[in-house]
């Protein structure tokens, strides 16, 4: 008896382990700064102890026009459903999820009420059928990476306006979840934070001072709200 | 299952037939074209999961480069080993089309001295040997809809994303071991991606194709002038190729 329970544990080991390498948790695996040869736009090495999934990018608007950004996301699992994964952003965070979403371990920690969708994808269904002579296929991984233009012009007003910093995140959902829009039913990723500055790198010691300073678009909308320039469809 | 995999193996073998006759209306549409991954051309890589090594070449091994092996490795399996052995193979880049298709992987123990089926639209060109040829792995992708992207106040996203797509193959710990033995170590493997419509008519001259890659199994260690890479993970340790 205790022998076949040994066997059954091995199994179960066996059977995690497997779990283990193909079905990693969905997140943002990188994000690369994909305008070669461009001197003008850089992400700046921040030598003082930034908070993880922090990047700093200098740009000169007058050198160039859009800056892409290259979002690679961890390895996914190929679902028999369609999926929509979409890149969203926003100019202010929250302590308190706005949405609870108890499938994902990450929470949202955008603020909606100026929360835009940078990107949407559609993520098909892909119907596996393996096949055996030297082996049979076990699972399927699809790795995702996407590009974001981010136009300089924009991001200079932004900066004028006193906003310097830009929060990510993505999320990804069945697609008939999206389409009635059961948002609660989304896996979050990894915030990522996005400072901009159209001038220099900053030092360690403006950046540790920057990185203590909301946006004022923050601060206005603790007070007042949104204003009707400020204002943008939110929708997911 | 095994059906399903004859059927296949005949379907694409098949196809030699249908697809020669077409030979000489037109071909050569990549000659002299611009290459694009994706577009007229897949790549290839494969990494190891668990219980196998990868041994490269000595003059190419990179130690922490794994995206760049070459197209010749050796995989060591140990002939004693009777817990699963798991190799993926890594498939760049699917883009999104409007159109049903199909994704294949396929190897053959046999490389043939020029195409047995002609594939005007890809720049990599079929090398197996049909006689020999089997599907590894098949997955069927849906047309998937290009999104417009809304603009935002800071810009927007490309509408076609990239994806890579990872086959892992639990490898027979029977069947390599025999074919090792009966000196069959080798096998040459190539990806494809057609429109479904075409692969159920037979019409394999779509396809797009991937690289060969040579891979021979091994039973103890990584043979003379190999190296060994080491264990890798899947689809994370290739990205940024």
């Amino acid at each position: 008896m205790n022998t076949y329970f040994c066997l059954f544990l091995l199994v179960i080991a066996e059977l995690f382990s497997v779990t283990a390498y193909s079905s990693p948790a969905f997140d943002i695996q990188d994000i690369k700064l994909n305008s070669a040869g461009l001197d003008s736009i850089q992400f700046c090495k921040v030598t003082t102890t930034a908070p993880t999934n922090t990047l700093f990018m200098r740009f000169d608007s007058e050198k160039a026009k859009i800056a892409t950004l290259q979002f690679v996301f961890s390895e996914m699992p190929v679902h028999s459903h369609d999926s929509v994964l979409l890149l969203l952003y926003s100019r202010c965070a929250t302590d308190k999820p706005q949405i609870e979403t108890p499938l994902s371990p990450k929470p949202l920690t955008l603020n909606m009420s100026d929360m835009e969708r940078l990107g949407i994808f559609e993520i098909p269904a892909m119907t596996a059928q393996p096949n055996t002579r030297l082996g049979a296929v076990s699972t399927a991984n699809s790795q995702i990476t996407m590009e974001v233009h981010l136009e300089l012009e924009k991001l200079s007003k932004e900066l004028a306006m006193g906003n310097q910093r830009f929060y990510i995140q993505a999320a990804l959902l069945e697609k008939e979840d999206f389409q009635q829009r059961h948002y609660d039913k989304a896996l979050l990723s990894s915030s990522y934070t996005l400072y901009v500055n159209n001038t220099a790198c900053p030092s360690s010691e403006k950046f540790l001072k920057l990185s203590h300073t909301e946006n004022r678009l923050c601060e206005n909308l603790k007070k007042f709200g949104l204003t009707q320039q400020e204002k943008t469809n939110v929708k997911p | 299952m095994s059906n399903l995999n004859k059927t296949l193996g005949l379907v694409l073998f098949a196809a030699n037939t249908t697809v020669k006759a077409a030979t000489g209306t037109g071909q050569g549409v990549t000659e002299g074209g611009k290459t694009q991954l994706g577009v007229n051309y897949l790549t290839l890589e494969e990494v190891v999961l668990q219980r196998v090594t990868l041994c490269v070449p000595l003059n190419t091994s990179k130690t922490n480069d794994i995206h760049v092996l070459p197209n010749t490795v050796a995989v060591v399996i140990s002939p004693f080993e009777t817990n699963v052995a798991t190799l993926s193979f890594l498939v760049s880049d699917v883009l999104p089309d409007s159109q049903d298709r199909v994704l294949l992987l396929v190897y053959s123990q046999g490389k043939s001295p020029s195409p047995q089926i002609p594939t005007p639209l890809s720049k990599e060109k079929l090398q197996l040997d049909l006689s020999s040829v089997e599907i590894l792995g098949l997955y069927n992708i849906p047309a998937s809809r290009v999104e417009a992207q809304q603009a935002t106040r800071i810009g927007s996203a490309n509408p076609s994303p990239r994806s890579k797509i990872g086959f892992d193959i639990n490898l027979d710990n029977l069947s390599i071991p025999s074919l090792i033995n009966k000196g069959q170590d080798k096998i040459y493997v190539q990806a494809a991606i057609l429109p479904l419509k075409d692969f159920r008519n037979n019409r394999f001259d779509t396809m797009i194709l991937s690289e060969l890659d040579e891979i021979r199994f091994i039973p103890n260690s990584c043979p003379a002038g190999y190296a060994s890479t080491g264990m890798g993970s899947s689809l994370s340790s290739s990205t940024g190729k």
